[in-house]
């Protein structure tokens, strides 16, 4: 019993120690980001070592998927807890803005693991575009009941228009960061609901 | 007399690229293609690099070299959107070019980065080359008057590069198909009132 205490105790302690060592890294790099001079910055926040820093991630992947993952759940619950629609998705986008570390993250961590067949971190980057797909899939259609997209669109393909311009956006926005990425969503999303009701009259004719 | 060096230099750095080319199709940017490229133009690694001041300029330069080659094949003299599509077509049997572009491009988004002026121009330059596509298509009357051109250009160039990405990961993603789609989008809203 006092074994087990303990041994929760100092899980739970582990777990806390985690989490304000994401909230750390949440802050070091949306001020800063990239991939380089990362986990020092990390450490020195929290005080500690690299060494003791990486005691709590068993690697740099698990890491960079843990700060990533903690973003995602922050931004989901500012922004898309409601069935908002579109515009979540494009709230989360404008507010990447104030968050150029993370947008740096992601771009150089995501071409990282795309470019490496074996990369360890290709699993958690499926699952993430699964789950992004899934919840834009529930846009598309929010859209289509309310009538501001026509019926004949295919969910899933608008849903992948949104994220590949979501996440080219995010890399000419750090390049020239007068790319205003939101408007340019927006845009999109309205020339995707134009062209759903061309198909739709082409449907019916 | 003098020339003879400096072209024999530039000779050298050619047909390095070409090579290069060659090379990080197939297998992208990783140590391996550093030392295929220098046996292959017959110099050492550190010969090799004699011709570059840095691995960053190197791969800048194959894909400079890609662009040109690109524009060439696909896109000159009058580019249509059609020649853009054929330009995403052929990368997918350049799967090493994507990986570099990808992932280099990625990289060198820091203002510190060496090779961030390279993709600032890069950008213009391909923002510019889809515009006039754009416009030429509006003087055709295959697009509508009602288009905001630098916003589709954005979004065709922003949707290319996260197209790359995700054809990294899957490479059943179809990307000409997936920018046609919004090539309709595009056409659509253009004829809007």
């Amino acid at each position: 019993m006092t074994e087990q205490t303990r041994a929760r105790g100092s899980y739970a302690k582990g777990v806390l120690r985690r989490s304000e060592i994401l909230d750390a890294a949440l802050e070091v790099i949306s001020e800063c980001g990239g991939r380089g001079a990362l986990i020092g910055d990390i450490a020195r926040r929290v005080g500690l070592t690299q060494a003791g820093l990486m005691h709590h991630f068993r690697s740099r992947d698990e890491l960079f998927c843990a700060i990533i993952q903690a973003r995602d759940e922050h931004d989901e619950e500012l922004f898309a807890r409601a069935p908002v629609g579109i515009a979540g998705f494009i709230a989360v986008i404008e507010h990447n803005q104030q968050v150029p570390g993370l947008v740096q993250l992601f771009a150089e961590y995501s071409a990282e693991v795309a470019g490496d067949p074996r990369h360890p971190s290709r699993a958690f980057f499926r699952q993430r575009y699964a789950a992004l797909r899934e919840a834009l899939i529930g846009d598309v259609r929010i859209a289509q009941e309310s009538g501001e997209m026509g019926s004949a669109a295919c969910a899933p393909d608008i849903a992948e228009q949104m994220i590949v311009a979501a996440d080219g956006l995010q890399v000419q926005w750090l390049l020239d960061r007068e790319v205003d990425m939101a408007g340019r969503l927006r845009q999109l999303w309205r020339a995707l609901c134009a062209a759903s009701f061309d198909e739709d009259r082409g449907a019916n004719t | 007399m003098k020339r003879g060096p400096y072209a024999k230099g530039a000779a050298k750095r050619e047909e390095i690229l070409s090579v290069a080319l060659e090379v990080v199709a197939v297998k992208g940017c990783r140590k391996a293609s550093n030392r295929e490229i220098a046996e292959r133009v017959g110099l050492t690694q550190a010969g090799l690099m004699h011709h570059f001041a840095s691995r960053e300029e190197l791969y800048q330069e194959v894909l400079r070299a890609r662009d040109i080659r690109d524009h060439e094949m696909f896109f000159a003299p009058d580019p249509t959107i059609e020649g853009f599509f054929a330009v995403i077509a052929h990368n997918a049997e350049v799967p090493g070019l994507v990986r570099l572009y990808v992932e280099f491009s990625a990289e060198a988004s820091i203002p510190e980065h060496p090779a961030h002026a390279f993709f600032l121009e890069r950008y213009a330059w391909l923002r510019d080359g889809l515009s006039g596509v754009i416009h030429r298509a509006q003087d055709s009357g295959t697009i509508g008057p009602a288009v905001d051109v630098s916003a589709a250009v954005d979004l065709l160039v922003a949707a290319a590069d996260g197209l790359q990405l995700q054809w990294l990961n899957d490479h059943a993603v179809d990307m000409v198909a997936r920018l046609r789609r919004l090539w309709e989008g595009i056409v659509a809203v253009s004829h809007a009132a």
